[in-house]
């Protein structure tokens, strides 16, 4: 009996110990969270694709959607080129630089330098003081305008076109 | 009922997360690094390239220089041609993988910096996607590459020094909007950022406008030239002095001023009458440079010639299409995609004069 009411007391004790433990007691958490950087350019086509044409036709333009991304406070440019002309590999003919041509739109206050595509790299935007940072993305339209030349061999005409984003120094 | 609505839903989710994907897609990390070393210090890195299309593609990872043409054109010609390269300090691996759809690559770089490093060097790492293999189309596949710029200033061994090489005027469509162009010349080793203020006078003294020089704070190279070109809004035709004030950072403030002669007049481009500077250019003590005659083609002509550099260009007849792209300017000044094409010329032909030594 006697040890039951020892341990009844020193329970009481301990319960009250833990009452009178003062109400404004407070423990930190710390809370943290990475964000990743983001630099990135996305095409919303792997392809352009004209379709069949006549010599001397004019293609549908076609819309390539590049969207540009960054959380870094940069200044950015987006630059154009081709590996080579449209060519067709069978007939070994190729349609001149000048039929081939792009011109950019879109929601951007930078600067658009409309024209053919090149070999070498060439800035086709270059962004505006308000678009060093776009984290939510900034889509850019390039409309590409191809006209077959009248005496074009028959056959397919392919090459690659490159969307280069990089900052400027 | 449940396991149905579980699988709908699922369904649902990954249709709307292709949908928010683009066909191609690479994120590259950091996008600038900036670095400062002393001669012989060797640095690493990380990249991280991460995959965010909808395909598994193949990228390749190169370093090439950087460089710029004298309207601030960025060129990225191959590692070694330009006198700020670096390419040759770096070791990147790997230089070629495969990124399947939402994983990511670490790239590790080392950097080793010869003792004899001096001043800032430029260097871009790019990642550049393979074009996907598909059906046989006509017309363009697409690839995308990214850059990461590396600026790496050697400590303790960069000096500045500049002068202002040109002040001139430069039309575009009509007198209305023609532009005030300004040299500056870097003739130190590492990066400017000149800035400063071109006042438009009258005769008599009377300021018309006031003129901000690179308000976006635009870097000049070292050891080359760059014209920055600023509109002109409202001016009235007439003979006007140009006077510039530029702070590039160094020890002293660049000054310069020239007559200008503002023509109004919309006739086509290839007739425009250039505005000429009317005296000396005082700049910094330094005498003018002449300004060639204009010489008249017709836009046949122009087009024609235009023609015929980009082919020798593409030919790799370098030293012609510089000629051709020389003749075409002098009767077309304002054509400035045909301006920054001979730069581009110059760029190869004095690549491949190093190369041959």
């Amino acid at each position: 009996m006697k040890k039951l009411l020892l341990a009844s007391l020193v329970v009481v004790l301990f319960a009250g110990m833990a009452m009178a433990q003062p109400a404004d007691l407070t423990a930190d958490v710390n809370v943290q969270v990475t964000v990743n950087g983001v630099w990135s350019i996305t095409l919303d086509v792997a392809a352009v694709d004209f379709g069949t044409l006549e010599p001397g036709d004019i293609a549908t333009p076609a819309n390539v959607v590049a969207t540009v991304r960054s959380n870094q406070k940069i200044p950015w440019g987006l630059q154009l080129n081709k590996d080579r002309d449209l060519t067709n590999d069978v007939a070994l003919e190729s349609i001149p630089s000048a039929n081939f041509t792009y011109t950019g739109g879109g929601p951007g206050a930078g600067l658009w330098t409309n024209g053919e595509f090149f070999l070498a790299p060439t800035t086709a935007y270059l962004c505006a003081a308000t678009e060093y940072k776009v984290a939510a993305g900034l889509a850019l339209t390039t409309t590409l305008n191809l006209t077959i030349p009248a005496p074009a061999a028959a056959g397919l005409y392919t090459n690659v076109i490159t969307y280069t984003l990089t900052a400027t120094p | 009922m449940k396991n149905i609505t579980a699988i709908i839903l699922i369904i649902l989710l990954s249709v709307s997360f292709a949908l928010g994907q683009g066909a191609l897609s690479i994120n590259v990390w950091p996008s600038r690094v900036d670095i400062s070393v002393v001669p012989g210090e060797s640095r690493t890195g990380v990249i991280s390239v991460d995959n965010k299309g909808k395909e598994k593609t193949q990228v390749l990872c190169y370093i090439t220089d950087v460089g710029m043409d004298i309207y601030g054109e960025l060129l990225f010609p191959e590692g070694g041609t330009l006198a700020t390269s670096c390419e040759s300090w770096f070791l990147v691996n790997p230089e070629n993988f495969f990124l399947s759809q939402g994983t990511n690559q670490k790239i590790r770089y080392t950097l080793k910096v010869p003792d004899n490093a001096s001043g800032t060097y430029l260097a871009s790492i790019f990642f550049h996607t393979k074009p996907q293999e598909g059906a046989k189309n006509s017309g363009s596949r697409l690839s995308v590459r990214v850059g990461t710029l590396f600026v790496i200033n050697v400590a303790g061994t960069g000096h500045k020094d500049g002068e202002l090489s040109s002040l001139s005027l430069h039309n575009t469509v009509k007198a209305t909007t023609a532009q005030v162009e300004l040299g500056v010349l870097n003739k130190g080793n590492v990066l400017i950022r000149p800035k400063g203020t071109v006042e438009i006078k009258t005769n008599d003294g009377w300021t018309v406008d006031k003129l901000i020089i690179n308000d976006d704070n635009q870097a000049v190279l070292p050891n080359s030239e760059r014209i920055f070109r600023i509109p002109l809004v409202n001016i009235k035709p007439g003979n006007y002095n140009l006077v510039a004030m530029v702070d590039y950072g160094g020890a002293e403030i660049l000054s310069g001023e020239t007559m200008v002669n503002l023509v109004a007049t919309e006739v086509p481009r290839h007739d425009w009458p250039i505005p000429q500077s009317k005296g000396p250019i005082k700049i910094s003590g330094k005498a003018a440079k002449p300004i060639e005659p204009v010489v008249k083609l017709s836009p046949e002509e122009i087009k024609s010639l235009y023609s015929l550099a980009t082919k020798q260009y593409t030919a790799g007849d370098y030293q012609s299409s510089l000629s051709t792209w020389q003749k075409l300017l002098k009767a077309d000044p304002g054509n400035t995609t045909a301006r920054k094409n001979m730069e581009r010329t110059k760029t190869k032909l004095d690549a491949l004069k190093k190369i041959k030594g």
